[in-house]
């Protein structure tokens, strides 16, 4: 394998970015799953990576947040700013620090994320409790209460006494949230936050995350597979397939003129007005899917700005 | 660049969809079977050694299990008397080894008593649309489970003579209720899956769906609780033996080993390590075995690792 | 109503008349007792559905959580037993009646479920899952149905062999449909059947449907969260909301010009690239305010 970071241009650290990976490999063993990524996201930017099942985004958020399950390894590099050491390396004892703090996550199931015995209230207040960002208990508890108001829960003072399993989906991923925001992060993984909800909710939840990362000039990295949504809430995208960064750069551009065969499938396979010749959904095929410009490992491509993938150049789009 | 572009679908959905990269490659090559985890193994070990002991005790014992000699009273463990001897000069190897038999009977019958009658009024229980049906049996298994297995042992015994049978069938009777509980929480579960409403829909009568569909998918948990019930009725059996209303002398008997020797406790400790030692080799084991067994049934966690 | 009715409604049932008659469907479900005192905790799930649905017509029915749409399908399968009103199937009275006694259905009515792993049983080879409404009618020689309903759903006879786990999400949805199949029926009634795969995949299971709905000329019933996805396959559409039927009608026309405020509420709601292309974020999405239609043209 070759060293990627000698045809990478120098100067990834000239705006201060939240979060610099590079040559990030995930791994059981023998079988590499997440294959030499490397990406940037600066502070306050907001970013998506898109993929379907098995592409390695969630392996790749899951080792940001030193949250890989077992028997599962990175190498690699992964740096925060702010933070004196790689979190590739760094300790459960280092990640229990950061996590929550400086960076936060709003995972896909919010019943899974939110503890079931415990009031939404003393929830949202604990995490501030455990990185001292907040005084005192009363402190916590009346910051917790805003954050509860500012996710725009019905009834605030009332949701904060209730237990997770009285609300319903909507408002429980809105504690979740509330609980991420809480230390104001500098950045926020979102993973599938929104694929469990109704449309209507998710329209809302959407927006909720868009101010609140705002607000906090916190960067986000918000993974899905739906490009509808990513392309509503992102400036910048890098698409996810097989273990690599197959396509990355700002929404407009890769949205409009998708430069890597899988991008342009996955594109058209989401334009439910679309129709081939014979009036069918166009459909990515199983035998482009398998085509070797899949399985090459093309040289990097891409600048700091846009962040790098390895796309397959077959010619101007 | 056409090459690159990623054709329609052709109307026949695709020559092999099988060739998908997003399939379990390896499980297309045939269904490998799944290394046996160290639990599994270790329980499968000390099963086995119980196994043949009692195998071993219907051929051959050192010594017989229940002749007295007074003058081989509370040896230590030595050549002659591997294990030692208890107070009557019996030699303890040769009980223990014939001690088996009468654990895994115990064992045998009344997890088998309680299964073969607790299961199908679980299932029953769960899958029958008639509450009220359903409320008398669960009531009627409280009211059994609320009743404690010794003390219903102890009355069995009182009336129908203390034996190895009635105290097995007992514990069978009270450990009913640990069984049709278990399968009528795993029939609900699996009554609500979306398999179960498929199999509806096909038109599946309710004894095929429970015999196709739940049995199948509580056997699992059924192990579990079969294991685990198992070494309850083996201290159960012990413990019906130490208090005089198990397994009737001079037929030995792990639990009334122990309490025999108890005397010995401060004189010859060791005489009372053996039995207790069985006694704890035989739940372990078959504890470790019911998880290794569960993991085995399920085929879901039969191609990881 | 009587057996000997049914029997000549069933036979003067013609071509000419709605395939299932939902009339003033009502499910209230009880809600476990928040206190000693007061009446039982209701939640009523449909409130007085009425509608038809055509011999082989693709209809659709929108909802969001709690909108009622799987309480209705369920009913409509026979799964559930509305509080009051009725469905009639091809002339027959499918409501009020015990499972044991809708064998007329499980052979004219089957369905595709969301989970493609739930509703397949895990411990079950994949042949046997196809088989079972064959074997339920106590057709057990059934190897050669198997393949060729395998084939129809454009996966290989190896398939056959296998179990659940081993196929990805979209196959699996493949062999749910394949099963649904079996006993030839004349309605398929599919619950979200593409939600839980990946958007490549999705497409595939949509072009899938609809080739087998022409090539078997089925009635479809398919329910959907996703309104741009029921209008690409449906061609009435049936909104729901709290167990009302807020609308009803063909799906363009409902997709173009909604009349009611939720379904115009539910199109602004949803996020497209398009719309995100032209400048749509998530708080206009949120206040609705897109106006509908207003898509870019291309």
């Amino acid at each position: 394998m070759t060293v990627v970071t000698s045809s990478r241009p120098e100067g990834v650290t000239m705006k201060e970015p939240a979060l610099v990976v590079e040559g990030l490999n995930v791994g059981t063993g023998s079988t590499r799953l997440v294959k030499n990524i490397s990406f940037t996201i600066r502070a306050g930017e907001r970013v998506g990576l898109i993929g379907e099942s098995g592409s390695g985004k969630s392996l790749t958020v899951t080792s940001i947040m030193g949250l890989l399950g077992e028997g599962l390894t990175a190498t690699g590099s992964i740096r925060m700013a702010g933070v004196p050491h790689d979190l590739v390396d760094a300790t459960q004892k280092q990640f229990a620090a950061l996590r929550g703090r400086q960076v936060a996550m709003v995972f896909q199931e919010p019943m899974t994320a939110l503890n079931p015995t415990m009031r939404v209230l003393d929830q949202v207040a604990e995490g501030m409790l455990a990185h001292g960002t907040a005084p005192g208990k009363r402190q916590a508890r009346e910051a917790a209460l805003d954050l509860l108001r500012k996710v725009q829960l019905p009834d605030p003072e009332r949701a904060a006494k209730a237990y997770p399993h009285q609300m319903s989906g909507g408002q429980r991923q809105r504690v979740v949230l509330a609980i991420a925001l809480a230390n104001d992060p500098m950045l926020l993984l979102c993973d599938e936050p929104t694929t469990a909800l109704d449309v209507t909710v998710q329209a809302q939840m959407l927006q909720l995350i868009l101010s609140g990362v705002r607000e906090r000039g916190s960067a986000l990295l918000f993974i899905t597979h739906d490009l509808a949504v990513v392309a509503t809430i992102c400036e910048r995208l890098l698409v996810m397939y097989g273990g690599r960064i197959v396509e990355a750069g700002p929404v407009q551009r890769v949205l409009s003129a998708p430069q890597h065969p899988y991008t342009r499938g996955l594109l058209e396979a989401s334009e439910l007005d679309a129709s081939d010749e014979n009036g069918r959904l166009p459909t990515m095929s199983d035998h482009v899917r398998a085509q070797s410009v899949y399985t090459q490992d093309p040289e990097w491509i891409g600048d700091p700005e846009d962040g790098y993938a390895k796309v397959i150049l077959g010619g101007a789009a | 660049m056409t090459d690159l572009v990623p054709p329609a679908e052709p109307t026949a959905p695709t020559e092999s969809p099988v060739a998908q990269p997003e399939i379990v490659t390896e499980a297309t090559a045939g269904r490998p079977r799944r290394p046996m985890g160290p639990l599994f193994i270790t329980g499968a070990v000390l099963v086995g050694v119980v196994m043949a002991a009692a195998l071993i005790s219907f051929v051959w014992t050192p010594y017989n299990p229940i002749k007295v000699d007074a003058a081989a009273r509370l040896q230590s463990p030595n050549a002659e008397h591997w294990l030692g001897t208890d107070k009557f000069g019996r030699d303890i190897f040769s009980q223990i080894l014939v001690g088996a038999r009468t654990t895994l009977y115990v064992g045998v019958i009344a997890v088998g008593l309680a299964s073969i009658i607790g299961t199908p009024l679980g299932i029953f229980a769960g899958m029958s649309n008639r509450g009220w049906l359903t409320e008398l049996v669960m009531r009627a298994n409280d009211l059994l489970l609320a009743f404690p297995a010794l003390l219903l042992a102890i009355m069995f015994g009182a009336v129908f003579g203390a034996s190895t049978l009635t105290a097995m069938i007992a514990i069978g009777i009270a450990t009913i209720p640990s069984f049709a509980r278990l399968a009528r929480s795993g029939t609900l579960q699996v009554m609500s899956t979306e398999y179960v409403l498929a199999a509806r829909i096909a038109g599946r009568k309710p004894i095929a769906i429970a015999w196709r569909h739940v049995l199948p998918n509580v056997f699992g948990l059924l192990i579990v609780q079969g294991s685990v019930s198992f070494a309850i009725a083996v201290l159960a059996e012990a413990a019906l033996s130490y208090l005089g209303f198990g397994t009737a002398p001079p037929t030995p008997s792990w639990g009334r080993m122990l309490q025999e020797a108890q005397e010995q406790i401060f004189t010859l400790p060791i005489i009372l390590l053996w039995p207790a030692l069985a006694i704890a080799v035989a739940v372990l084991g078959f504890n470790l075995l019911g998880d290794g067994l569960r993991d085995r049934f399920d085929p879901r966690l039969e191609d990881r690792r | 109503m009587t057996a000997a009715t049914e029997h000549t409604k069933a036979d003067t049932a013609s071509d000419g008349d709605p395939l299932v008659v939902v009339r003033d469907l009502t499910r209230i479900f009880r809600r476990p007792r928040q206190s000693f005192r007061g009446p039982v905790p209701t939640v009523t799930a449909l409130d007085g559905v009425t509608f038809d649905i055509q011999r082989g017509e693709r209809f659709g029915i929108v909802g969001e959580s709690g909108s009622g749409k799987s309480t209705l399908i369920r009913i409509m399968s026979g799964l559930d037993q509305p509080t009051s009103g009725s469905i009639l199937f091809d002339g027959k009275q499918i409501t009020g009646r015990k499972e044991r006694d809708l064998t007329f259905l499980r052979e004219e009515l089957q369905f595709v479920f969301q989970d493609p792993m739930g509703s397949l049983n895990p411990r079950m080879r994949v042949r046997d899952i196809i088989a079972e409404p064959l074997v339920a009618r106590g057709k057990r020689n059934n190897r050669a149905r198997v393949v060729e309903l395998l084939q129809a759903v454009g996966l290989p006879a190896t398939a056959a062999d296998r179990f659940p786990h081993q196929f990805s999400g979209g196959q699996r949805q493949r062999i749910s449909i394949a099963r649904a199949l079996a006993p030839s029926p004349k309605v398929l009634v599919a619950d979200e059947p593409v939600s839980a795969l990946d958007v490549s995949v999705q497409a595939q299971i949509l072009n899938l449907l609809a080739d087998l709905v022409d090539e078997y000329n089925l009635t479809l019933v398919f329910v959907s969260h996703d309104l741009a996805v029921v209008r690409r396959v449906c061609d009435t559409v049936a909104v729901l909301h709290h167990g009302d039927l807020v609308e009803h009608g063909p799906t363009e026309q409902i997709y173009t010009q909604p009349s009611q405020a939720y379904t115009r509420r539910l199109i602004a709601a949803a996020p497209t690239i398009k719309k995100a292309l032209g400048g749509v974020d998530a708080a206009a999405l949120a206040e609705g305010m897109i106006h509908v239609g207003a898509d870019p043209a291309d």
